[in-house]
């Protein structure tokens, strides 16, 4: 079994190796430099253009003759007048596509309104007189490290493999 | 800290249960009855986010500190019906609401759910162990998820605006 992860970034290849070794151990897992889907490094806005993100990945990453490729993207939606960060995972084998949602998490509205403008989260978050820890993301560092930094894209990799971790009750006729 | 659960469902009370005690091991919860003002199997987001929130602020409204509501509803995806959930949290004064992590469904599941069916007939047509406290994603996962943990990590995040409260109050606030 070979998976190619639409993105070179560690922390998500980390992210697809986590949910991969929970049914293929010895599965390989790559990240391939595909074409940016976002050219202008912004966030992500809005839920389709986040899914759109993901979906792109998981294609191109496909596309290097993996046997499934996978996506992660990550980006900004306003729900209820609130800003959320959260993500898709899609995942493609060049017949049967799935992309499912990840856990969000509600941002302040001033990160979420800096973020939409192309700013960095650090200012504020030591403005807001925390420590800025990278290696924490946003949301293990407002979680105060009780959901670690990639345990929402871990989790959405292992549902969003289930169509290949169970085939023959996703085929049509079930 | 007193928080009330919008359900009496056992796996929802639990998962918040799991997920509030990392923060506040002292927290009373317990779950109450509500009205979800929602269909029993709400579908697409709006409906789904829509019920999680009347959940939360009956909860509250019953006498708590935090009242949480857990709604799981199924939605199209890239044209593939995905299960999925909301956790809503409120104080009576601001609400939050997340979406958490979905799972996708074989589609002839998914139009089932939506038409008001029940899932457990498919399962166990499909030859698999049809476990209510793992939850279908717990199921069509091997188990290597569960719907307690999934529900959980939705709450810890939902949580977040109480935990930090400093960022979620200075709205205006720039550096």
């Amino acid at each position: 079994m070979k998976i190619c992860v639409g993105s070179q970034n560690a922390s998500k290849i980390n992210a697809v190796l986590d949910g991969v070794k929970a049914y293929w151990p010895q599965a390989q897992v790559d990240g391939a430099d595909i074409t940016q889907t976002n050219p202008t490094d912004q966030s992500m806005i809005g839920l389709e253009q986040i899914m759109q993100g993901a979906v792109n990945r998981a294609r191109q990453a496909k596309a290097t003759g993996a046997d499934l490729g996978v996506g992660l993207e990550n980006g900004l939606m306003k729900l209820n007048g609130q800003w959320l960060i959260f993500g898709f995972v899609a995942v493609t084998d060049g017949t049967q596509e799935v992309a499912v949602p990840t856990m969000g998490a509600p941002l302040p509205r001033s990160w979420g309104q800096a973020m939409l403008a192309g700013g960095e989260l650090r200012p504020h978050v030591i403005a807001a007189g925390m420590d800025y820890d990278y290696a924490k993301g946003v949301v293990g560092l407002l979680t105060n490290d009780n959901v670690k930094r990639d345990e929402g894209f871990a989790m959405a990799v292992k549902t969003a493999l289930a169509p290949w971790v169970n085939p023959q009750v996703y085929a049509a006729t079930n | 800290m007193k928080i009330i659960v919008g359900s009496k469902n056992a796996s929802k009370v639990s998962a918040v249960q799991m997920a509030v005690t990392a923060y506040w091991p002292e927290a009373v919860i317990e779950g109450i009855e509500v009205d979800s003002g929602v269909p029993a199997q709400p579908i697409g987001i709006e409906q789904t986010m829509q019920g999680a929130i009347n959940r939360a602020k009956a909860a509250q409204a019953a006498g708590a500190d935090l009242g949480i509501g857990l709604e799981g509803g199924v939605a199209l995806f890239d044209g593939k019906w995905v299960m999925f959930s909301f956790v809503a949290v409120t104080d009576g004064i601001q609400h939050y609401t997340v979406p958490v992590t979905g799972t996708p469904l074989p589609q002839v599941w998914g139009e089932a759910l939506s038409n008001g069916a029940e899932l457990r007939p498919y399962v166990i047509a499909a030859g698999l162990p049809y476990d209510y406290k793992t939850g279908v994603n717990g199921t069509l996962t091997n188990q290597t998820i569960s719907r307690d943990e999934v529900f959980s990590i939705g709450v810890k995040s939902a949580l977040i605006p109480w935990i930090n409260p400093a960022p979620y109050q200075a709205a205006t606030k720039a550096a």
